[in-house]
Formats: structure tokens, sequence, C-alpha cells
């Protein structure tokens, strides 16, 4: 008897979706997420980037069809997806809202009913792995830009999410902090989903690309593969990333060399 | 910064900081009631309580290592607030006074005694604000939450207080980023003439943060109430320490009664 196949971690069908005052956000998306896969999705201001992350994480009901780890989108399923997708907003202010790191790392164990003592290990774990264990006490309005946001990402995985769902999450980073996220993302191996304007992060960070415009996809594919298709790219009001304009740049200089 | 003072005094290692927060809230609620109730009426008497209750304050604020410069100057900075009330108190006004403005039918004139009623008023705010802010800088602003949820203070208004001390210094720093937007855009436009729309912004997006931050409870599986009301240890030496405070606090305000002050 063969082994019963694990759902797709995220499987989505003809979604759609419009805003209350009728504007479209969403339109007919198809795609799938296989277990433990790495996606970026990419796409100008506008594009339906955030709507998509959302309806991941469980914000809205699905029009259409939208499955995560197995459960439907419906408003009977989205607590329950809520539970096992780790969403982290584009504002880190707007997800640390209590008034200590270490309180507010613990809300989702607590809220999940965990008793003390296994509130407190997931505390720390998550504060270890993210290397900020030192703020834990520290009132969240003194955090840096980076700290608060690894604090929120802290939040996050403090819930043990299958998924992780990020909306932007170099925004507002230095250098520094930028490169521990990336590290991070790396290392991280559940099923990963980003959302950014940083181009350079996807192609660091992930192994499938999609690319939206006005709520559609208008491409899927490997990130270079994609990032690399100028033409596309300014289709669709977006531009190569340094990198590979360094790399084209350089190659096209050697062509050129006698 | 501001807030960065406050809570840096409050983390300090200071020894009335390690104080069981219940016993400075309750303290704290005992002494304003000292400087309302104690004063109220003209006379030595009400002058020697105040005294004493300020010798208080300051020997608590000496125990917590409070910054004693920085303590004051925000004391002061709050007490205008005091001076307009303190004001009515200089002036009567009402039918059957020999001298003074004629304001039709009644006249305006100096209240007698009001002086004395009016400096009394402001020392009682000024040794309000101190003995306040003395808890603020001596206390963690959770801290002093889960000492209120423990006396029954109704959660909404924990949980909104919570929320503000968590968010207020978010939108204050909003609101200087638009009001330098605005200068740089406008040359010197004065603050009453900017205010408005300003104010009027700050609304919107609160309104769109606030949206923000209930989906992000809601992600994280908010099933009610924030976690308010921590766990709270009270010692043997808080129980000594409320003994000696309780009888200290007694004493400045008996004491002026049974030393034959004037009343």
């Amino acid at each position: 008897m063969s082994a019963p196949l694990a759902p797709l971690a995220i499987e989505a069908r003809s979604l759609h979706f419009h805003y209350p005052d009728g504007t479209p956000g969403l339109a007919s998306v198809d795609l799938q997420v296989a277990p433990k896969e790495r996606w970026g999705i990419a796409g100008a201001n506008g594009s339906g980037k955030s709507t998509l992350l959302h309806h991941f994480a469980g914000v809205y009901a699905a029009e259409g069809h939208l499955s995560i780890l197995g459960i439907e989108a419906t408003k009977r399923g989205l607590a329950e997806i809520r539970r096992r997708v780790g969403f982290l907003f584009q504002d880190p202010e707007d997800q640390l809202f209590l008034p200590t790191v270490a309180e507010d790392v613990a809300f989702g164990p607590r809220q999940l009913g965990l008793s003390e003592p296994e509130v407190e290990k997931r505390v720390a774990s998550a504060l270890a792995r993210l290397g900020i264990a030192g703020l834990a006490e520290r009132p969240c309005h003194h955090l840096s830009g980076g700290e608060k946001q690894s604090a929120a990402i802290a939040g996050v995985l403090a819930l043990e999410p299958e998924i992780l769902v990020l909306d932007e999450p170099s925004n507002d980073l230095d250098a520094g902090a930028r490169r521990r996220l990336i590290d991070f993302l790396r290392g991280w191996e559940g099923t990963l989903v980003i959302a950014s304007h940083d181009l350079e992060l996807l192609l660091e960070s992930v192994d499938r690309l999609l690319l939206l415009d006005r709520g559609a996809v208008v491409a899927v594919g490997p990130p270079a593969e994609i990032l690399r298709d100028r033409a596309l790219l300014s289709r669709h009001g977006l531009e190569e990333p340094p990198s590979l304009r360094a790399l084209r740049l350089a190659r096209e200089a050697e062509k050129k060399a006698p | 910064m501001h807030r960065e003072w406050i809570d840096r005094s409050a983390h300090a290692p200071g020894r009335l900081q390690a104080w069981d927060p219940r016993l400075k809230v309750g303290l704290t609620v005992a002494t304003l009631l000292a400087i309302s109730f104690g004063a109220s009426s003209p006379g030595a008497e009400s002058w020697l309580r105040l005294a004493a209750l300020a010798i208080a304050l300051a020997l608590a604020a000496r125990h917590g290592r409070v910054p004693w410069g920085r303590w004051l100057g925000r004391s002061l900075a709050l007490l205008p607030f005091a001076l307009a009330i303190a004001a009515a108190k200089l002036v009567a006004i009402g039918p059957g006074h020999a001298t003074g403005i004629p304001l039709g039918g009644w006249t305006i004139a100096a209240a007698p005694g009001g002086g004395e009623e009016a400096l009394r008023l402001l020392a009682r705010a000024w040794l309000s604000i101190l003995a306040t802010l003395l808890l603020a800088l001596t206390t963690p602003f959770p801290a002093i939450l889960d000492a209120l949820s423990r006396a029954r203070i109704p959660r909404g208004f924990l949980e909104a207080c919570s929320l503000v001390h968590r968010y207020l210094w978010v939108l204050i720093e909003e609101g200087r980023r638009l009001l330098l937007a605005r200068r740089l855009r406008s040359g010197r436009v004065p603050p009453w003439r900017s205010g408005g729309r300003i104010l009027a912004t700050l609304f919107a997006r609160s309104l769109a943060r606030a949206h923000r931050i209930e989906v992000a409870m809601r992600l994280r599986g908010r099933r009610g109430a924030l976690p308010i009301g921590r766990r709270l240890a009270w010692s043997g030496r808080d129980s000594l320490r409320l003994i000696l405070c309780t009888a200290l606090l007694a004493a400045a305000v008996l004491a002026p009664r049974f030393g034959g002050g004037a009343g």
C-alpha cells in the first residue's frame, strides 16, 4: 500500500478578490506550492502581492478555490490556517503590540493555551534562533528598525508555523540587518513565501518566483530566469536587479573586448 | 528622549524599583489622598502636613535614585494646568462685594484668603504630580498595569492604556514627521494653522494602523483579552515596607494635629 500523499502547502485555482469598494485585487490566480518549497512574489506597487499573502495567511476567505495545508480557506477554515501559517507584516510596529519583546513573542503561544513553561521555552527558542535573546526585556518602542523586524519574526516563529509568509521583510533594514535576515531565511526549513520589491533578496532566498501584475500571474519560474528577462520586467513595472545587471554588463564588455 | 529617560529610570537598579508594584501603586494612591484631603482647609496645619509629605516624597526619590533635576523639572512643566485653576481662587464673582470691578449686577473682587488658598492648591497639585511622576520613574508601565489589574480595574481600560503606552510614541513620531514635512514645503507655518490638518492625517493613519494591529492580533490567535496581570511576587520585605510606609504616611498626616498646628 502506498503512503498517502501529503497535501500541497498552498493550492490556488481561479482565486480572485475584490476590495469592498469593488476594486479588483486578484484576478484568477492559479498556483501550487509544494511543502518546503521557497517562493518569492514580485510585482510593482498595487500588483496584488500583499492581498495574495493575506489570503495565504487566512485574513480573507477565498473567492475561487484556495487550500492551505489541505484546509479550505473558507470562513470555517480560517482559524486553523492562521494557527499553522506565520505572517510577518510590512511594518513591524503593527505586529509588536505588547510592551516588551518577551511579552510580545509570548503572545501567540499563550493564545494557543500552552502551559507557562512551554510558552517560556518557545520564547527562549525563538529569540535564540534570531540571536536576540538579549532583547527579551527591552520595551518594543526602544528597538531599532532591524531589532523590531527580528522581534516580529520571533513572534511568528514562537507559533511554530509550517508556512512562513513575509510581506516586504527587508523594508527599512540596514545592510547588516538585511544580511542577517537573508541568512535566517536561507536556514528556514519549512515552506516559505516572500513578497518583496527587494529582488536581490528574492534572488538569494527563494527557488521559485511568481510575477504579479494587476492581480494576475504573468510569469512563474526560477528567479534568475525571470529576473534576467529585462523586457518582461519592464512590461510589468520592474527593473533587472543590480547584481544581474552588473554581471550582464561585465559579459557584454568581455565580448566587446578585442 | 523623554520616553527613554522615564523607562531607563524605571528599570534602573534603585532600591525603590525593586518594590512590588502593588505596594508602590497603593502607596501612591494613599499619598494622593493624603495630599487631597489632608490639606484641604486653610491654616498652618495643612502647610505642615504638605511639608511632611514633601519630605516623604524626597526621601522616596532618594531611595529610588531618581534624577532630581529632571524629576522636578518635568513636574514643573505640568504645573501650568493647575495654575489656571489656582488663579480662579484669587477672585470672587457675585453680588454684595463693596469693592471691585462691576460686571452687570455683580462685582469681580479679590477673594478673601484667596491668595493662601491658591498657593495651597498649587502646592497640592505640584506634590500630586511629583508623587505620580515618582511612581512612573520607579515602576515600568506594564508593572503598573499588572498592579492595577490586581486591584480589579476593568480589563478593557487597562488594555486601552497598554496600547496607548505602546503606540503613543509611534504617533508622536509620525506627527513630528508630518510637521517637519509641512515646514520644509511651506516655510514657517504656525502650529495653529497646520495643527488641524496634521491631527486629521494622524487620526486617519491611526485608524489604518489600528486595523492592521487588529489583523495582526487575529493572525496570532487572539482569543479575547491581552495578557495583563502577570505573576507578581509579594515578599516578606514588601509586607515590612507596607507597615513602615503606612506608619510614616500616617505620621506625616497626623503629626501636625498633635503638634499643636493652628487649624
